[in-house]
């Protein structure tokens, strides 16, 4: 495992919210947000490789 | 006894009578030309300046044709393909999306990577080539004429890559360069104030021109033999002269000298993967823009070579190495006029003139070879300038345009002159129309309250979303079910969804003139497979308007209407009533009012060959009386 500071206001907010969602753990919520926003950046980063294919038509920008 | 002799002799007339006529269709000898855009207005306030085409309308026949909605290269061409409709043959745009990811992707071909693959540190081998896949559906009516014995010659007809397996065909629009785009050119230049970026179809960077030498860097294609796919490479090398205008270019084994403000001619370029070991072949032009004072230049999207091609660019595959063996190398990149340098600031008008010309130089080329080696059965040849250069200079350069429409037309003369008996048929999808003004209809969607953004920079929120527009003339529903994150719900939601958009829609007018911007918004019904990529609604734009650049690839701008001030002028992406094609026979034909559809019907009846399953077009020959024909 590896250790990540976290700002302690930043750690409370994130502790409540976990609760409030109703993960078993900070840790799994830190987990399963970093997830949702790796695979939004992924999903980013694909959708700009995909565009660059189809820009050569001409009718698209 | 007497009753069986004349049997015999009656079913002897009978087999030889059929048998002339099967062998009379063998050795018919038919002729399409295929001329991307050519407008009906155009070609009728220019009837003085195209003899050829003139004469044929003259002596023969001319009407309009009816284009399919929407009125897209991709679908059009497929409907003249297969003889379906969209609904049937799968093709409704440029673009498609996949509900499951949301992502854009090609409408009219998948490329699907080497399932299995051995691997070792940064290196992976493939144990199969990757699978290159046609999306249309429907069978192309010349396999139709090949399997009665009828031989067909298709050269560069859109949506057919990688090309039907059948008679002889070179694959045309939807086959991409060696990097798997559209087109992606290269430009170097060493002006310190042209800051080196990724632009719209191509790359900018920036060249250091050292002792009069500068190595440039040539994108190939994705490695495939690394786990990354890290692009390949290969060194281009221009010695410019220290005074004259000239500049030596150096590649792999090749060696041009360009004078400046001209074109190279085809230089082969390897690629290596594995130094020494295995490599890539691709081709590329290039064009010395400018030598002094600055350093300016173009380099082509790498095409495949047609004499070493690495993607499937001709059924069968030694065909293209045939025809390049006897005219050289020749453009192969499904689009090959470069508008993209044009509309980024590489070219000039009289830069993109110059390369439509060396496509055009390539077209007879191919043109000429395909009449020395045409025989008999069905000879398809397609222009691709007339509709690129109408996207650039339509309604504002008159003069050049004509000029391409003239090349075309001395083209068709020669087929008039080497092939007097042929019988001759010239055809466009569709028609053109100035784009002055563009439609966000996500913007629209969005202020309607149907859209809604993330407070993020991702885009979308496909929760609270229940439309969305994604393609030239698509609108969706972000439906349950089909879409990843559908919403939308079936039966009566979906319907009282779809009335409202449309209503809305057709109220639309432009608030700079009070104009209605869309004519017609026309619901598809479609069942079956192309389900699931069809859109629910296909929005006929009134002419003078499209689709914004945005709304193209899904995205959303800040404003519905905005004014195009892209050097992209025209466009028929529109209501396809107004932007019909053109049909033009040698065959002398009462007034016809025909649609894209009945085109290959007419094909196969000119062979005496019924429609096949699924074509619902009608034949515009009528009933065919060979003496009735003209020239």
């Amino acid at each position: 495992m590896t250790s990540v500071k976290l700002d302690k206001s930043l750690c409370e907010r994130a502790a409540k919210a976990a609760r409030k969602a109703g993960y078993s753990s900070l840790e799994e919520f830190i987990a399963h947000a970093i997830e949702k926003q790796l695979a939004h950046l992924e999903e980013a980063e694909s959708k700009e490789e995909i565009l660059r294919r189809l820009k050569g038509l001409g009718y698209i920008d | 006894m007497r009753e069986s002799v004349w049997v015999v002799v009656v079913l002897a007339v009978f087999q030889a009578g059929c048998g002339s006529s099967h062998e009379g269709a063998l050795r018919k000898q038919v002729i399409v030309i295929g001329v991307d855009g050519m407008d009906p207005d155009f070609v009728e306030n220019h009837w003085a300046d195209l003899p050829h085409l003139a004469a044929i309308r003259a002596r023969g026949s001319y009407s309009r044709l009816a284009t399919t909605t929407p009125p897209q290269s991709p679908t059009a061409w497929s409907s003249f393909i297969t003889g379906l409709d969209p609904s049937d043959h799968g093709i409704f745009d440029f673009v498609h999306r996949d509900p499951a990811t949301m992502q854009p992707f090609l409408s009219m071909a998948e490329t699907k990577p080497a399932p299995f693959h051995l691997t070792f540190g940064a290196w992976q081998l493939p144990l199969s080539r990757p699978r290159i896949v046609s999306l249309r559906k429907g069978k192309a009516f010349w396999r139709i004429l090949g399997e009665h014995g009828i031989s067909a010659t298709i050269v560069h007809i859109p949506a057919n890559y990688p090309p039907a397996d059948s008679g002889k065909s070179l694959a045309g629009m939807g086959t991409p360069d060696l990097q798997g785009t559209e087109g992606s050119f290269s430009y170097y230049t060493d002006d310190p104030g042209d800051k080196p970026r990724a632009v719209s179809g191509g790359v900018i960077s920036h060249a250091d021109v050292i002792d009069g030498r500068a190595t440039l860097r040539i994108e190939g294609p994705p490695d495939s033999l690394r786990r990354d796919l890290r692009p390949s490479s290969a060194e281009l090398i221009a010695d410019v002269d220290p005074v004259q205008p000239y500049a030596r270019l150096s590649v792999g084994g090749s060696v041009a000298i360009v004078r400046e403000a001209e074109w190279s001619d085809w230089l082969p370029v390897d690629f290596p993967l594995i130094p020494h070991l295995v490599s890539v072949r691709g081709m590329v032009r290039v064009f010395a823009k400018q030598l002094h004072p600055r350093f300016e230049l173009y380099v082509s999207p790498v095409n495949a070579d047609p004499e070493a091609p690495e993607l499937p660019i001709s059924a069968p595959p030694s065909f293209s190495r045939a025809i390049a063996g006897q005219t050289g190398r020749f453009y192969t990149l499904g689009i090959p006029e470069d508008t993209s340098a044009m509309r980024e600031g590489v070219f000039d008008l009289r830069d993109f003139l110059s390369q439509t010309q060396l496509v055009l130089n390539d077209e007879r080329k191919l043109l000429n070879y395909s009449l020395d080696h045409f025989r008999e059965g069905l000879l398809f040849f397609y222009f691709s300038s007339v509709d690129q250069n109408s996207h650039m200079l339509w309604g504002q350069h008159d003069e050049e345009l004509l000029k391409v429409y003239r090349a075309v037309d001395d083209s068709i003369g020669e087929v008039l002159r080497r092939k007097p008996s042929a019988e001759l048929m010239i055809m466009s999808d569709h028609g053109f129309a100035p784009f002055d003004r563009s439609v966000d209809l996500n913007y629209w969607l969005y202020h309607e309250g149907l859209l809604f953004m993330r407070n993020d920079p991702y885009g979308i929120d496909w929760r609270r979303t229940r439309a969305y527009a994604l393609g030239l003339n698509g609108l969706y529903l972000n439906l349950a079910g089909r879409e990843r994150q559908g919403i939308v719900h079936q039966g009566e939601e979906r319907r009282a969804l779809l009335d409202r958009i449309r209503a809305g829609l057709l109220g639309l007018r432009d608030p700079a003139n009070g104009r209605p911007a869309i004519e017609t918004v026309t619901e598809t019904r479609v069942t079956g497979p192309n389900a699931r990529v069809a859109p629910d609604l296909i929005i006929g734009y009134a002419r003078g308007y499209r689709a914004s650049w945005q709304t193209g690839i899904g995205g959303i701008g800040s404003g519905t209407f905005a004014d195009n001030t892209d050097p992209w002028i025209a466009d028929h992406c529109i209501n396809a009533a107004d932007v019909p094609g053109v049909l033009f026979t040698t065959r002398l034909l009462p007034p016809v009012n025909a649609g894209l559809r009945d085109l290959p019907v007419s094909l196969l009846a000119l062979f005496g060959i019924a429609p096949g399953p699924g074509m619902s077009g009608h034949s515009i020959y009528g009933q065919i009386d060979d003496k009735r024909q003209t020239r």
